[in-house]
């Protein structure tokens, strides 16, 4: 694999490592019911971000 | 070397989703959310991966339609867990059986792939899945 590709899958991978664990970490002072409607949130981007994928 | 790189991700993964929430109902909406964060991650490295070349068409799908399942099989989750608290159940046993339940929605409805590369991706969201009923026997509360 060409070393371009491998670093900018990596880039991408360690971009998602910090985003868990700034997500982990941002979820210590929510309540309960804060979470889930974050996670609603999320789940309404994550729909449209698999419908951007698939146009791909 | 694909392969490699998702390892960096699991071993985080496992590692952040294994924390011990207060009580089974938290933990439950904790580990919806967590859910949540691992399908937009797998998101954005398929979208990588097949940018890179390294995904065809038919892998993105694949990965696209588990995707799709686990965010729906999620929601339905996240529902049953409110309906449960809001119902004033409390306890352990109240939650454990939802868990399983998105596990059994997701095992029911996913795509089955045995490209090892396809599977390395989805598998950071299929741990975080799993954990969840980890951190609902793990949480303090009324173990009934």
């Amino acid at each position: 694999m060409n070393p371009q590709v491998v670093i900018g899958i990596g880039l991408t991978v360690l971009d998602e490592v910090l985003a868990m664990i700034a997500h982990v970490k941002g979820q210590s002072g929510l309540t309960t019911e804060d979470i889930a409607a974050v996670a609603d949130q999320q789940d309404l981007a994550n729909k449209d971000a698999i419908k951007q994928l698939l146009a791909l | 070397m694909a392969r490699r790189l998702l390892l960096v991700v699991l071993l985080p993964l496992s590692l952040l989703f294994s924390g011990c929430p207060k009580d089974p109902y938290r933990a439950a909406i904790q580990g919806s959310s967590d859910v949540s964060q691992a399908v937009s991650s797998g998101i954005k490295i398929t979208a990588s991966y097949y940018a890179s070349g390294t995904f065809n068409d038919g892998q993105k799908a694949t990965a696209a339609k588990y995707f799709t399942v686990v965010t729906d099989c999620n929601i339905t989750f996240r529902k049953a867990v409110t309906d449960v608290h809001i119902s004033g159940q409390v306890g352990v046993q109240a939650f454990l059986p939802i868990a399983d339940s998105f596990v059994t929605c997701v095992g029911n409805s996913a795509p089955m792939s045995n490209d090892q590369t396809v599977v390395a991706v989805l598998k950071g969201t299929d741990t975080a899945i799993r954990a969840i009923s980890v951190a609902i026997a793990s949480a303090k509360g009324v173990k009934q």
